[in-house]
C-alpha cells in the first residue's frame, strides 16, 4: 500500500496525519527494572536525560540522542528499552504478586518482564512463544533477573492448560500498523484477513485458559477492525462467560470501533509512541 | 571452573565469596539446560518449559547475569573497577590489575561504583579475563552515580 492510500485508510479511524508525524517522531523511551534497582535509585544514580511519564511511575522518555545499549544503565540491567504504548497492556492486565499468569505470546519478553516486575518475582508467569523465538525471551529474563517465569513453546492457537490462570495476555502478533513504518508496504486486506483468522483461535485459547472470574487482556499494534474488534467481538460471542470489562487508567485514548466503547484505541499522537488496541475481557463465571 | 549440580555451585559461592544464596532464589540442575535460577514459586510441575534462567551450564560457563543479580551479597573476592577498567570490561577487553598478595587466583565479582558489573576470572600477573562465553561487545557511552548505601 503507498503512504497516501494509507493514510486515507487511517483517516477513517483519525487523524491520519497526526498519527503518521507522530509515529515518525516517537522518542526512544524505557522502563526502569524494579527488579534490580529502586525507581528512586535509579533516579539517584543515572546521568540520563530523561522525562518521566504522568500515567506510569518506572517510565521515562530519553530526551538525549545516546543509544540506549550502550548505557551503563543498560549494561547493569537497570533498564528496558520499550515503546510507552506497550507498557499499558501489563497496567491493563494488573497482575498481583503471587498470582499465575500466562502471556501466550511473550516474545521478545519485554511486557513479561514488566509483569514480572508487578508481581515482585512472585507467583509465577508462564511465557510462551515459537520455539526460534525463545531466544529473545530467555536473554531478556536473565539481564532484568526475572525469576517467576518459566518458558513454553506450545502453539498458541491450542493452549493446553484450561481453567488454570489468574490472569492471560495475548500481545498477538499482527499486521503492525500502528508501530512499524515498513509494515504500511506489506498492507493486504487478504494478509489481514490470514492474522485475524490466527488471533481469533489464539483468543479463544488465551480465554479456554483462565480460571474463572480470571482476566484476560488482548492487545495489538495495529489499527484494523479486523484484527481488533471484530476479534473480540468474536470471543464475546463465541463464549458467553466472557464480558468485556471497562479499562479503569488514565492514559490517553480513544474507545472501540463498532459498539466496544469499553475497547481502548491508542494512537499515536496520543501517547507519542506507537498506535495500539486493547481489550480487556472477564470470565463471569 | 566446572560445577557437577547445584549444590557444588552453591558451596563455590559461599566459599569463593562468602554469598549465602537468598531463600527467594532456587538453583536446580537440569538433564539438559544447565542449572536454573528461578522463583520457589515457580513448579513446573503441569508445564512443560524452562523454570528462570540459566545460571551455569559446562558449555557457556557461569552467566555473567547471575554474578550481576547475586554479586552485591558478596564479602569477599572482589574487585572494584575504575571507570576505564569497567568500560574496558564491558567491551570484553582483558584487564591488568596490581594485586595485593592475599588475592587468590580464580573467580572475582567485579564492581564499579559499588554498582555489580558480573564476574571475571583473576588470573597470574593480575589479568582479569572477561568470561569469554559469553562476550558481548559494548562501548559504554555514559557514567552512572554511585549506587547508595552500598560498600562493596
Amino acid at each position: 500500500m503507498e503512504e497516501k492510500e494509507f493514510l486515507d485508510w487511517l483517516g477513517s479511524f483519525t487523524d491520519a496525519e497526526a498519527a503518521f508525524d507522530s509515529l515518525k517522531n516517537v522518542k526512544e523511551s524505557f522502563r526502569i527494572n524494579t527488579l534490580k534497582i529502586p525507581i528512586s535509585i535509579f533516579d539517584e544514580i543515572s546521568g540520563l536525560k530523561c522525562s518521566s511519564v504522568k500515567w506510569l511511575n518506572g517510565a521515562r522518555i530519553l530526551e538525549e540522542k545516546i543509544q540506549l545499549g550502550n548505557a551503563f544503565e543498560y549494561f547493569l540491567g537497570y533498564l528496558h528499552t520499550q515503546s510507552l504504548s506497550s507498557m499499558v497492556p501489563p497496567l491493563v492486565l494488573n497482575p498481583k504478586p503471587g498470582e499465575t499468569v500466562l502471556d501466550l505470546t511473550a516474545a521478545p519478553g519485554s511486557k513479561t518482564t514488566q509483569i514480572s516486575a508487578m508481581m515482585k518475582n512472585t507467583g509465577m508467569i508462564v511465557a510462551n512463544d515459537e520455539p526460534k523465538r525463545e531466544i529473545f525471551i530467555v536473554n531478556n529474563l536473565a539481564r532484568l533477573g526475572a525469576l517467576n517465569v518459566v518458558v513454553t513453546n506450545r502453539d498458541a492457537k491450542n493452549w493446553p492448560l484450561k481453567g488454570e490462570f489468574d490472569r492471560v495476555l495475548l500481545d498477538a502478533p499482527c499486521s503492525a500498523l500502528g508501530s512499524n513504518l515498513n509494515a504500511i508496504r506489506r498492507f493486504s486486506i487478504d494478509g489481514i484477513r490470514t492474522l485475524a483468522s490466527v488471533q481469533k483461535r489464539m483468543l479463544l485459547s488465551a480465554f479456554d485458559a483462565l480460571k474463572p472470574g480470571g482476566t484476560l487482556v488482548y492487545s495489538t499494534c495495529t489499527y484494523s477492525a479486523e484484527e481488533n474488534e471484530e476479534v473480540v467481538s468474536e470471543l464475546l460471542s463465541s463464549r458467553e462467560n466472557a464480558e468485556l470489562m471497562k479499562i479503569d487508567l488514565d492514559i490517553p485514548h480513544e474507545t472501540g470501533l463498532d459498539g466496544l466503547d469499553n475497547a481502548w484505541r491508542i494512537y499515536p499522537q496520543q501517547l507519542k509512541s506507537e498506535g495500539f488496541f486493547i481489550a480487556k475481557i472477564r470470565r463471569v463465571d | 571452573m566446572e560445577f557437577e549440580n547445584a549444590e557444588q555451585l552453591k558451596g563455590y559461592l559461599s566459599e569463593r565469596f562468602g554469598i549465602t544464596m537468598p531463600n527467594e532464589i532456587r538453583m536446580k540442575q537440569t538433564k539438559s539446560h544447565g542449572i536454573r535460577l528461578y522463583s520457589p514459586s515457580v513448579s513446573t510441575k503441569h508445564v512443560f518449559g524452562l523454570e528462570g534462567f540459566m545460571a551455569y551450564s559446562k558449555n557457556t560457563g557461569l552467566s555473567p547475569y547471575f554474578l550481576q543479580l547475586i554479586g552485591h551479597l558478596a564479602k569477599k573476592s572482589i574487585i572494584a573497577l575504575n571507570k576505564r577498567d569497567a568500560i574496558d570490561y564491558a567491551s570484553g577487553k582483558p584487564l591488568k590489575k596490581k594485586l595485593s598478595a592475599q588475592q587468590e587466583q580464580g573467580l572475582v565479582v567485579l564492581s564499579y561504583k559499588n554498582h555489580i558489573l558480573g564476574y571475571g576470572i583473576l588470573e597470574g600477573k593480575g589479568t582479569i579475563k572477561f568470561p569469554m562465553k559469553e562476550k558481548i561487545k559494548r562501548n559504554l557511552v555514559n557514567d552512572v552515580a554511585t549506587y547508595p548505601g552500598r560498600n562493596l
